[in-house]
């Protein structure tokens, strides 16, 4: 079974954000929220971030606020641009 | 550690005002049992706070006197957080901007 099985991520009006296969909540503030899910570390960006609701057991969260970015840890964030000019 | 004092220095309750009273209404559990501010928790407890719009349940993982602002977070693990249903108690509710 591939690993991120069960991780999906649904945005909803770009003011909140619910996050599925969720294993831990690793650090969050105002601002930004670290989660570790099946599918690697996962960073949501944004403005007056809070948590909505928040479940370890099922493995879900739903955060609310303006929705920044999206951001996977293995991804790396310089290298996005960087090929579309060559 | 005291309840009240964890209750503030883990920001998870911002005002020292709110922390105790929230303690001192029975709206604070602690592996189970309702706490009273001075209450000693230690590592491993859960904790649950029954704040006026939402119930929010951690476990203690660090105790530390002053923690700086951006390592509050560091000293629980965030286990649940539920919407309350019905009426907001404002009475209970920790209104400053950034809280978890």
């Amino acid at each position: 079974m591939d690993p991120a099985e069960g991780h999906d991520v649904h945005i909803l009006a770009r003011r909140e954000i619910e996050v599925t296969g969720v294993e831990r909540l690793e650090r969050f503030d105002a601002a930004a929220f670290l989660i570790s899910t099946r599918a690697g570390h996962l960073s949501v960006e944004g403005k007056s971030l809070a948590i909505k609701a928040f479940d370890r057991q099922a493995g879900v969260i739903r955060i609310e606020g303006e929705i920044g970015a999206l951001i996977y840890g293995d991804h790396r964030r310089a290298a996005r641009w960087g090929r579309l000019g060559r | 550690m005291r309840l009240d004092k964890f209750l503030k220095v883990s920001r998870l309750i911002k005002r020292r005002t709110l922390a105790k009273k929230i303690c001192d209404a029975g709206r604070v559990l602690v592996n189970g049992r309702p706490g009273k501010a001075a209450t000693d928790v230690a590592v491993g407890d859960e904790i649950v706070i029954q704040y006026g719009n939402k119930t929010v349940t951690v476990v203690v993982k660090r105790l530390a006197d002053n923690p700086r602002r951006d390592e509050a977070a560091s000293l629980y693990d965030m286990v649940r957080v539920e919407p309350r249903a019905g009426d907001v108690d404002e009475e209970f509710v920790d209104d400053e901007a950034e809280t978890p």
